[in-house]
């Protein structure tokens, strides 16, 4: 295998996750219960008696059968559409691949959180404590708040952040949106 | 320019703001009381000041007591943007008390 296709497939592993614990879960069940069916029916066609009970007894037992099967069809239903979900949504984790020539690099979401917090308080001037950054797939939301008397410009602020991501070539590629707080704070 | 930033703490800002106004008012700093609130991201100032004034009965009386106060709330402003680079959005002034200058007899 080549190194960037190594690399491309390692990347793609790091940014999703497994479906190998859901995959595990919905076989170990499926096992058990043919299992157990397997095992009902030798006895059943030996003509032996039952390991547990037989579908009549059960039906018997229960006063309103109908119901009983609508419950369990229920409940199939709920395991089947919540596996189906599992297939289909992406199951992203909270991180990015960053381009790199040499290496197949990948950031975690709150690295990248702070990275651009740094930028933008470092165009600010402000501290630490008053820059808020949350990262999501493709938006990074920014939140300033300034200093009473020095206002700040959100605009110029989130063309600094996006010229920060546009140099690191983040994939899923990731838009800033800095916004200034209406109120500040007295004294910095 | 050099990377970094330049902090100014609230009580320091405080301070500044009570030198600038007891210089405007011609009163005494530590008889000016101010405090600074923020004003939709600008600067709110509040300040507690006595204020001079000739008798009231004194032939010739300069400007009344509302005139030179008014007049001192623009200066505050102007030297505090000056001087601490905050924009200032509000400059309210209360009189806490009346200082009456006495005439001396020149000697």
């Amino acid at each position: 295998m080549s190194e960037p296709k190594l690399y491309r497939r390692l990347v793609r592993r790091s940014l999703h996750r497994s479906r190998s614990a859901a995959i595990i879960a919905a076989l170990v069940g499926v096992i058990l219960v043919a299992a157990y069916v397997g095992t009902e029916a030798t006895l059943a066609a030996l003509g032996r008696g039952p390991l547990l009970v037989t579908p009549d007894a059960v039906l018997a037992s229960v006063e309103n059968p109908e119901q009983l099967v609508l419950v369990v069809a229920a409940a199939a239903a709920l395991v089947g559409l919540s596996l189906i979900v599992l297939a289909l949504v992406p199951g992203r984790r909270g991180r990015h691949h960053v381009a790199s020539d040499r290496l197949a690099v990948v950031v975690d979401d709150a690295v990248l959180a702070g990275a651009i917090g740094r930028v933008v308080r470092r165009e600010a001037a402000v501290a630490e404590s008053r820059v808020r950054t949350v990262v999501g797939a493709r938006r990074a939301t920014v939140s300033v708040t300034p200093t009473s008397g020095l206002p700040l410009n959100a605009d110029a602020l989130t063309a600094s952040a996006t010229r920060y991501l546009d140099a690191l070539e983040l994939s899923p590629a990731v838009r800033a949106n800095v916004s200034v707080s209406a109120s500040g704070v007295v004294g910095s | 320019m050099v990377a970094g930033r330049v902090a100014i703490t609230q009580r320091a800002l405080e301070r500044t703001v009570m030198a600038i106004a007891a210089g405007h008012l011609r009163v005494p700093v530590k008889a000016v009381r101010v405090s600074l609130a923020d004003d939709s991201g600008l600067l709110a100032v509040a300040v507690t000041a006595p204020v001079r004034t000739a008798p009231l009965r004194s032939p010739g009386r300069g400007d009344g007591m509302v005139t030179v106060v008014q007049g001192a709330r623009g200066g505050i402003r102007d030297d505090i943007t000056t001087i601490t680079g905050r924009t200032v959005s509000r400059v309210s002034i209360t009189v806490s008390r009346a200082e009456v200058v006495e005439e001396k007899r020149v000697k």
